[in-house]
């Protein structure tokens, strides 16, 4: 089972952005966000993540508060180089564009891109 | 390197036809010219048998042309079957503790790396930076082997610098957000995950997307057969006496230096060049001390049942105890069309060395044979 961890939202944090990034290797993400109800039911796609769009608007606090979230990522495999090394930084910014949390996601997070593109994922409560 | 897929179109076959009399026309042109000019051309043709369509890949495989993809290997007595990749460079230096069997060397060793794969930056970083890209794509490589004397040992060491490739993918913006769309897309048409789905069902989800992925790859592999590159190579190898690594029995052994470059032409048509120098370390009179060459080559693959390769490389070897230098000219042609028919490729070969001297092989000839898996490959 997926680990969902508890995120504590700034109530003045203004519009709230979900991002992931690979600072330290030159690798594609992809992903959807996709974003459950508070009694933890689907509730549709979110947004999309691509090497243009890293980051996708979740809402305002008072909009995701107590809702779930669960971020599909993939880091893609390109071409045929061999094994490439990622770390994959998933954050929450604010309006102001400070990351209030920053983690490296457990399922996936870390890892060898080879033969084939790698999943990872991401679920977090929005308190 | 893939080969490509075989229509079987009647249109296809009858293009390919017409290809097919329009090479054997210019196989039958060149060697009346060659006659002429080089009074030790021959023709010969042989029996259509594996040997001899080894013998026609050697035609132009006998230059060394391009760089080898692991510089190092090319420096041992046998290139290693099976090659280890380490992910990073401090793998490297992790693997390299483990050749050591106290002060004796480990035989049949054959690894590569990156050793600046954590130099590349994010991927926008990557994109922007020719130097990036330069050091993220270097690959470093390193084996053993067992001289052919049989008492030796080889240690080899080299690097590749891919310093221009049009064909990286990684670097290329448009390719890789249509890759990533693509596996968002099949990722979106699947149903919401359960919240408390677990790693496992986001793997089985993930090995469907990549599969739509993989077309997108291949075709993209296929769009950049023929991508610009320049590519730098050097290796180095040393000779222990035996399998202890100790000064005194340690000496120099070969070293080479290699530079290749490729542009297209058009879609179907790549022009290649080569140059290549390698040092040997000789015990007695008329072993080969070093050589030198440099060449062009063209390949074409104007339809996926016919492709044309062509090269021309001047060659220089000196020998222990020489004062001169040998020089020739090293020729070699090969066309193959597949025979939908019959199933396999037929190919005929051109080539060989001009004004080689002391060597069998110093005249041209010609061959051909049948045989399944094609020998040019984009």
């Amino acid at each position: 089972m997926t680990n969902i961890v508890d995120i504590a939202i700034p109530p003045d944090a203004g519009a709230i952005t979900f991002g992931v990034a690979c600072p330290a290797s030159p690798q594609a993400l992809s992903g959807i966000v996709w974003r459950y109800t508070t009694t933890q039911q689907p509730d549709g796609k979110c947004g999309e993540i691509t090497p243009a769009t890293p980051s996708v608007p979740l809402g305002s606090p008072g909009t995701i508060a107590g809702r779930y979230f669960v971020l599909e990522g993939a880091v893609l495999k390109l071409g045929s180089d061999g094994p490439i090394p990622y770390q994959v930084i998933v954050s929450l910014r604010g309006s102001n564009g400070t990351a209030f949390h920053q983690e490296v996601p457990q399922d996936g997070g870390v890892g060898t891109v080879d033969k084939e593109s790698s999943p990872f994922q991401y679920s977090f409560h929005a308190v | 390197m893939r080969c490509r897929r075989y229509p079987h179109s009647h249109a296809a076959r009858t293009g390919a036809r017409q290809l097919v009399l329009i090479g054997l026309g210019v196989f039958l042109l060149v060697p009346k010219h060659r006659l002429t000019a080089q009074a030790v051309t021959t023709a010969s043709t042989t029996a259509n048998d594996s040997a001899t369509s080894t013998r026609i890949g050697e035609l132009i495989q006998s230059v060394s042309y391009g760089v080898p993809a692991s510089p190092a290997f090319e420096l041992l007595p046998n290139k290693p079957e099976e090659v280890a990749p380490l992910v990073s460079g401090h793998d490297f230096q992790t693997n390299a503790k483990t050749w050591l069997d106290g002060t004796a060397l480990r035989i049949g060793i054959a690894v590569d790396s990156r050793p600046f794969v954590k130099n590349g930056g994010s991927l926008s970083q990557y994109q922007r930076s020719t130097v990036r890209q330069i050091a993220f794509r270097t690959m470093l490589s390193a084996g053993t082997a067992r001289a052919t004397d049989g008492h030796a040992t080889i240690a080899a060491i080299g690097v590749r610098i891919p310093l221009v490739d049009d064909g990286d993918a990684r670097a290329d913006s448009e390719f890789v957000q249509l890759a990533a769309g693509t596996i968002n897309r099949v990722i979106a048409s699947l149903p919401q995950p359960p919240l408390n789905a677990d790693a496992s069902f986001f793997a089985a989800r993930m090995k469907i997307a990549d599969k739509a992925l993989d077309s997108l790859r291949d075709d993209y592999e296929r769009r950049k057969w023929n991508a610009r590159k320049l590519e730098l190579g050097a290796a180095g190898s040393v000779q222990a006496g035996g399998t202890q690594l100790t000064p005194d029995s340690t000496q120099l052994g070969r070293a080479g230096f290699w530079l290749g470059g490729a542009v297209p032409v058009s879609t179907w048509l790549q022009l290649t060049s080569s140059g290549a120098m390698t040092w040997a370390r000789t015990d007695s009179v008329g072993q080969e001390s070093s050589r030198a060459s440099g060449g062009l080559g063209l390949r074409a693959f104007p339809v996926a049942v016919f492709s044309v390769a062509v090269e021309v490389a001047r060659v220089q070897a000196r020998h222990t105890g020489d004062r001169g230098a040998d020089h020739w000219t090293h020729l070699g042609t090969v066309a193959e069309w597949y025979v939908a028919e019959l199933g396999g490729w037929l190919g005929a070969g051109y080539g060989g060395d001009l004004n080689r001297s002391g060597h069998l092989d110093r005249q041209l000839s010609l061959r051909y044979a049948f045989y399944k898996d094609r020998l040019l490959t984009q």
